[in-house]
């Protein structure tokens, strides 16, 4: 039977060891296509995220963490909207990457380990 | 110019099963290390009541999942940077089929720095090589086909007198019969040699026409054969395999196989036996066989392999092919004709 720590550290490592598959694959792969697939996992795993920070907004307030949070969250959507400004820009689109993996790395760290 | 030293394939691809691992094993410690910290955090807040060995369960989680995600990451990293290494080769053999489609003159993009790239160099160099070729080929032939027209043009100038003094020794009534058939024979060769500058001045285009009943083209062919040559040989023609049919021929390039024909069989057979000239048609198309027994001549005469290459293009012109069986004894030449 799973306890309350198993179940964490699941849910955890399922977010982290995806994120990292995904930001990791937005940058090896040459595919466009793939790279953009990747990017849109990336932001929408930062909008899961955002959506974990509610019940900590609702118990404790706007505290350091959760604005922290909203500005990663910011960061992977601003990546996406990005890429789509970027078309066929390589630069945007490298920028676009940058951003939305950033905001996914600091966002999980921000969730999870701070 | 120097070859720029090459790295090897194999090194490289070691080096991706490095970097591969590597970035496994520093996943593995994160997530290991993101985990345990959380579980830590976790457990020192005590949200809920939790025991020890729940933190000791979820650290045995945290393990093997860790480990189970390092593996997957490991494998998906490198069949990708593999696949990103090795997709040249696909690269490179869409170059070849390109080239092979006959777009000489596309180049294999260069990438990267190892035996794949050395390949890639290579197959762009000859391919240049075969260019250059091809262009001198293409020039030497527009020097030669310069020249022939050049040469048939000056043959027609001093072949206008002949056909027009002919014409007018034919039209003086005090000629006896023989002059006036030896001046018919001037006349009809001088034709026929005008005939083939005209062909030769078109670059050897064709001019087939349409005959409705073709079999009375063969006919008469047969019948010019045989009225040329009946003076010295025996002459045998048989066309009661070739039923009426209708086809589109060139009757210059046909009658230029029967001139060459004849000039083998004025060269090498044998007076004393038998010529023969047999039209049939087959399942193949048109096969004409012409046959005689070979003559025993103390000096060589001149090779027929002139006559022949003009017979072979002639029957490739019309999709067939020219077949020559011969011995001490016996000659024989079937041509094919099977598009017409």
């Amino acid at each position: 039977m799973l306890n309350f720590l198993d179940l964490l550290v699941i849910v955890f490592l399922a977010v982290a060891a995806f994120s990292l598959l995904s930001v990791v694959l937005m940058f090896v792969v040459k595919n466009p296509l793939v790279q953009k697939i990747s990017l849109g996992l990336t932001v929408l795993v930062s909008l899961g995220l955002g959506v974990s920070y509610l019940p900590s907004f609702l118990n404790f307030g706007f505290d350091g963490q959760f604005a922290a949070g909203i500005l990663f969250i910011l960061m992977g959507i601003g990546g996406g909207v990005l890429a789509l400004a970027a078309k066929d820009d390589p630069k945007k689109f490298l920028a676009a990457r940058i951003l939305a993996a950033a905001g996914l790395v600091l966002g999980i760290a921000n969730a999870f380990l701070i | 110019m120097t070859e720029p030293k090459r790295k090897k394939l194999s090194s490289q691809i070691l080096a991706t099963l490095g970097i591969s691992l590597g970035a496994a094993v520093a996943a593995f410690d994160l997530l290991v290390f993101g985990a345990y910290a959380l579980l830590d955090r976790v457990y020192d807040a005590q949200p809920i009541s939790m025991s020890e060995d729940a933190l000791i369960s979820a650290q045995g989680w945290a393990l093997n999942l860790s480990l189970l995600f390092s593996v997957g990451f490991f494998l998906t990293l490198f069949l990708v940077l593999l696949g990103n290494r090795l997709s040249y080769v696909r690269t490179i053999t869409q170059g070849i089929d390109r080239l092979k489609a006959g777009q000489g003159d596309w180049v294999i993009p260069l990438r990267g720095n190892n035996e794949l790239t050395t390949l890639a160099v290579t197959i762009n160099a000859m391919n240049a090589a075969r260019n250059a070729v091809r262009e001198k080929e293409k020039a030497l032939n527009e020097e030669r086909e310069t020249l022939i027209r050049t040469l048939s043009h000056d043959i027609r100038t001093p072949l206008t007198s002949v056909l027009s003094y002919s014409e007018l020794l034919l039209s003086r009534q005090e000629l006896d019969e023989s002059a006036r058939g030896q001046a018919a024979l001037i006349r009809e060769k001088a034709e026929r040699i005008k005939e083939l500058t005209d062909v030769l001045l078109d670059g050897g285009k064709r001019t087939p026409e349409e005959f409705p009943d073709a079999r009375l083209l063969f006919l008469q062919l047969a019948m010019e054969f045989e009225e040329v040559l009946e003076g010295d040989f025996s002459v045998e023609t048989d066309l009661s395999g070739l039923p009426p049919f209708a086809g589109g021929f060139d009757p210059g390039e046909l009658r230029r196989v029967l001139d060459n024909l004849i000039t083998n069989v004025q060269k090498y057979a044998h007076p004393d036996h038998p010529v023969t000239l047999r039209v049939e048609k087959t399942g193949e198309g048109i096969v004409i066989t012409q046959e005689n027994a070979v003559r025993r001549a103390e000096a060589k005469p001149e090779s027929f392999q002139m006559g022949i290459t003009s017979i072979r293009r002639v029957a490739h012109n019309y999709g067939g092919r020219a077949e020559i069986r011969k011995d001490e004894e016996r000659f024989v030449i079937s041509i094919t004709l099977s598009e017409f």
